[in-house]
C-alpha cells in the first residue's frame, strides 16, 4: 500500500481550509453589503454559494481518503464521533465536529425557506465555529503543521477573516449610531 | 450603462471567478499534495539503524497516547535467535 492516501488526505484537508477561508470572507463581505459597481452582490453571493459547495467536496474527499489510508488507520467510527480516534483524539474530534457542523448548515441552507430568514442567518452564524475548529484541527492534527508554507498560510487566513470581523463589526456600529443618536 | 448588461456582465464574473477558483483548488490540492510528500514522504523517507531497527518519521498513535513507557517496538529476529524486544522509559 503506498502513501498516497495519506498525502491525499492531508492535500485535501490543506484545500479545504483554504476555501472554507475564502468562503467565510465572501460571506462576511455579503453580509457587511460591500458595494462594488464591477462585483453586484447577486455574483459575489454565486461565487460565495460556489466556494462552498467546493469546500464540502474537499472536506468530502480529506474523509474518503483519511479512511482509506493505511499509513494512520481510521475505522468509520472514529472519523464520525469526536474524541475517538487513537491519533491526537482532541484535535481530529475537533475536525469531526467541524464536518458535522458544515454538513447541518448545509441542511439549513437546503430549507432556508422553511427556516425563515432570523434562525438561518443565525444558523449561519455557526459557520465561524466551523473556521475556527477547522483551523485548529489542521494546526493540531496536522503532520504539515509545523511546515513554513503552512504556517504562512495559517497566518495569512486567520489574519484575513480577523480583518473582515474587525471591519463587519465596525461596519454594523457605524449603520447602528444614527439611529441611537 | 443598462441594467441588463450589468447583470448579464455581474453573471460572466462570477462565472469565470468559479471557473478560476475550481481551477485553483484542482491546481492547489496537486501542489500540496506534492509538498506533503515532500515533507513526510512515508515509506521512502524510513530509515533504517545499524542495529537492524527502522523509524519512518509517520505519525504513530502509539506516540501520541502519552504512555509512561513510551512505546516500543519489536524487531523480527534475523537468525534462529528470540526476537529482540526493545522498550522505551521516560
Amino acid at each position: 500500500m503506498s502513501a498516497v492516501d495519506w498525502y491525499a488526505a492531508r492535500a485535501a484537508g490543506v484545500v479545504a481550509y483554504t476555501l472554507l477561508t475564502t468562503s467565510v470572507l465572501l460571506g462576511t463581505l455579503l453580509s457587511g453589503r460591500a458595494r462594488s459597481r464591477t462585483w453586484p452582490a447577486f455574483a459575489v453571493a454565486d461565487v460565495h454559494r460556489f466556494v462552498a459547495l467546493l469546500t464540502g467536496w474537499f472536506v468530502a474527499l480529506h474523509v474518503v481518503t483519511v479512511l482509506l489510508d493505511s499509513v494512520v488507520p481510521f475505522s468509520l467510527a472514529q472519523v464520525l464521533v469526536p474524541d475517538a480516534a487513537s491519533y491526537r483524539p482532541f484535535w481530529v474530534g475537533l475536525g469531526t465536529v467541524a464536518a458535522e457542523l458544515l454538513v447541518a448548515i448545509a441542511l439549513t441552507n437546503l430549507y432556508r425557506k422553511e427556516l425563515g430568514f432570523r434562525l438561518w442567518r443565525r444558523a449561519h452564524y455557526l459557520t465561524f465555529g466551523v473556521w475556527l475548529a477547522g483551523a485548529a484541527h489542521g494546526i493540531g492534527a496536522g503532520t504539515d503543521a509545523s511546515a513554513p508554507w503552512l504556517r504562512l498560510l495559517y497566518v495569512v487566513s486567520v489574519g484575513g477573516v480577523a480583518a473582515a470581523v474587525a471591519w463587519r463589526v465596525a461596519r454594523r456600529s457605524l449603520d447602528v449610531s444614527p439611529g441611537r443618536a | 450603462m443598462p441594467e441588463s448588461s450589468r447583470v448579464d456582465a455581474g453573471r460572466r464574473r462570477a462565472s469565470a471567478a468559479k471557473r478560476a477558483v475550481a481551477l485553483t483548488a484542482a491546481g492547489g490540492f496537486v501542489v500540496v499534495l506534492g509538498l506533503a510528500r515532500q515533507a513526510h514522504p512515508g515509506a521512502a523517507a524510513t530509515t533504517h539503524r545499524s542495529d537492524g531497527t527502522s523509524s519512518s518519521g509517520l505519525p504513530s498513535p502509539d506516540r501520541e497516547q502519552g504512555s509512561s513507557l513510551g512505546g516500543g517496538w519489536i524487531v523480527p529476529s534475523s537468525g534462529g535467535s528470540a526476537p529482540r524486544v526493545r522498550t522505551q522509559t521516560s
